[in-house]
């Protein structure tokens, strides 16, 4: 199967330094997924953290373009990972659990509440359904083909006739996650799998420390969201921690080993690494040990 | 196939508090496995962490052997019974597959001599068996069906025979365990996981420093018992560390974490998370972003 896992930086120029922490931190944990990007943010230090670059101008509903992926590359299955995010685990998993599936992603079923996007019981009553699946955007998988063509029909029809869903906009646009929703809803194709696959995790809730380390492939922190739960997740969307210093130090470091990398070549020894073994062999050898 | 987890807390307040930190750290971690208490204990959270809640009536002599009641008590496939005194710190699935069709299971190692329960050696001299398996009851996975209810027939028929065979403790308790390793024996029924599965370890035998931390999902030490060994178990059997202040850190901690989501909700940020947000944004807009 022909895969792409990809991701979207229009607009201000820290967009394209969420995706680059993006990238690197694919490429950092040795997922060989082709990774691709689509900007029309203009800069040649794409690669070697994606492998293809996309450039287009801006849509005119940047949340809507994650679903466009055949008609900017080719593919048959993609997996949209939000910019903001950093992976720290490689995707095999997540590509097995939507393997077959139309579209997938993450989250759990709703009748009510209005924590996502308005009154669900008042978006229930308009459009006939009796529950929606509630899910975080940042990370949604589909496959090239028939069923999620009519899927993604679907997420095309409820953008259109946003007002009538009983759903709010989002920051003066169209939401993607509720259109999405509706659309599987109304299909009834794609899968939803549990949030406890920790598959993505926004950090939304945390109790205590975020323990985020790029260099030792550590993310994990414990977090109150529909339950209070130990996480450690294969993405971290850093949504909100995009304005934590935590999360730019971990771009900043995936830029410097990056720069390394071009720096240095293969099995490279610092002096002071050199240093270290000259002296530790010298004890090893007063003490016979070699 | 349904799966439970099954513990007891009988008697003392204080095994109560054991069983809930099981439980919670169970929660904790996002295991879905149905849970159920046997418990005589009332006035405890019980719903906090547990599905089912079983009132306890019988002879405490033979309390140890209640463990292998959870085929009468419930309507369970797969049964496993975990110590309340444990925690848990990956979810059980790999435990439940490993079991999955072998009836009966612990894990352990075939003993022929030295001291358990009286003299190894001896013991099998007289029952004309080579070994008799050796393990910790704090872990017990079973399955429903006629073997094993013939099984634990054996079983319990040893237990009527325990003092004559030399099975004795300190106090007036009947112990299940060296029972169950004679009935593993003379049967040829059930199976012995090896301990290196690591699906349970008490720690005993410890080397230096037990790492336990609840809120980092931590649990690893090395230790010395069939040999020196690193150990990360899937359920960390507390025994003698009961007597420990780590422990009942970690039981405070599940605790405090409980009473958190009750009184938060979703995505709750704190005060001061809120704070380090503004400030961290400040920084990032003039010194890092520019």
């Amino acid at each position: 199967m022909n895969r792409a896992v990809f991701t979207l930086a229009f607009g201000a120029p820290k967009y394209a330094k969420f995706a680059l922490g993006l990238g690197r931190s694919l490429r950092l944990i040795g997922d060989s997924t082709r990774r691709i990007v689509v900007t029309d943010i203009r800069r040649d230090d794409w690669q070697p953290a994606f492998d293809e670059v996309v450039y287009v101008p801006r849509p005119e509903n940047p949340y809507h373009a994650k679903f466009r992926a055949f008609d900017y590359f080719d593919a048959d299955e993609a997996l949209f990972i939000d910019a903001d995010s950093l992976v720290f685990r490689r995707l095999d998993p997540i590509w097995k659990a939507f393997a077959g599936q139309p579209i997938g992603v993450q989250g759990w079923t709703i009748s009510h509440g209005d924590e996502w996007h308005g009154d669900i019981s008042k978006v229930l009553n308009q459009t006939g359904f009796s529950q929606l699946n509630q899910f975080n955007g940042g990370l949604v998988y589909y496959e090239n083909g028939g069923d999620s063509r009519r899927v993604l029909d679907q997420v095309e029809h409820y953008r259109q006739i946003y007002d009538q869903t009983g759903f709010n906009p989002f920051r003066g646009h169209v939401p993607d996650e509720t259109c999405l929703s509706l659309a599987m809803a109304k299909t009834g194709l794609g899968l939803c799998v549990p949030d406890r696959r920790d598959y993505m995790n926004t950090g939304v809730g945390l109790i205590g420390d975020l323990r985020m380390d790029i260099r030792r492939a550590e993310c994990s922190f414990v977090c109150r969201r529909r339950e209070l739960r130990f996480v450690r997740p294969y993405v971290f969307h850093a949504h909100l921690y995009s304005q934590f210093l935590v999360y730019w130090k971990q771009l900043k470091e995936l830029e410097k080993l990056e720069a390394y990398e071009k720096a240095h070549p293969f099995g490279w020894l610092s002096p002071g690494h050199k240093l270290r073994r000259s002296i530790e062999r010298r004890i090893l050898k007063s003490q016979g040990r070699i | 196939m349904k799966r439970i987890v099954f513990t007891i807390a009988v008697g003392k307040p204080k095994f109560a508090e054991c069983a809930l930190g099981l439980g919670r750290s169970l929660k904790l971690i996002g295991d879905t496995t149905h849970r159920v208490v046997l418990t005589d204990l009332d006035d405890m959270p019980w719903e906090d962490c547990f599905d089912e809640v079983i009132p306890y009536t019988g002879d405490i002599k033979w309390i140890f052997f209640e463990k292998l009641t959870a085929l009468d008590r419930t309507d369970a496939d797969q049964i496993l019974f975990i110590d309340s005194d444990s925690l848990v710190f990956r979810r059980l699935d790999p435990i439940f597959e490993a079991g999955n069709g072998k009836g009966f299971c612990v894990q352990g190692e075939w003993i022929s001599s030295g001291d358990w329960y009286g003299d190894v050696a001896e013991t099998c001299r007289t029952r004309g068996v080579e070994a008799i398996g050796q393990f910790n009851g704090g872990m017990i996975y079973y399955e429903r069906s006629e073997e094993v209810r013939s099984f634990f027939a054996k079983v319990d028929e040893l237990g009527q025979q325990a003092r004559g065979l030399g099975f004795q403790r300190d106090d007036p308790l009947v112990p299940d365990e060296p029972c169950i390793g004679l009935a593993l024996a003379e049967t040829g029924f059930g199976t012995l996981w090896p301990d290196n599965t690591d699906f349970q370890n008490s720690a005993t035998g410890l080397i230096g420093k037990l790492d336990l931390d609840v809120m980092r999902n931590r649990c690893g030490f090395l230790c010395r018992r069939y040999g020196v060994r690193y150990v990360e178990p899937i359920i960390f059997h507390a025994s003698r560390y009961i007597n420990f202040l780590i422990y009942w850190k970690q039981l405070d901690r599940l605790k405090w974490l409980s009473e958190y989501e009750k009184k938060r909700g979703f995505g709750y940020m704190s005060p001061g998370h809120k704070l380090k947000r503004s400030i961290h944004k400040r920084l990032i807009k003039w010194w890092i972003r520019p």
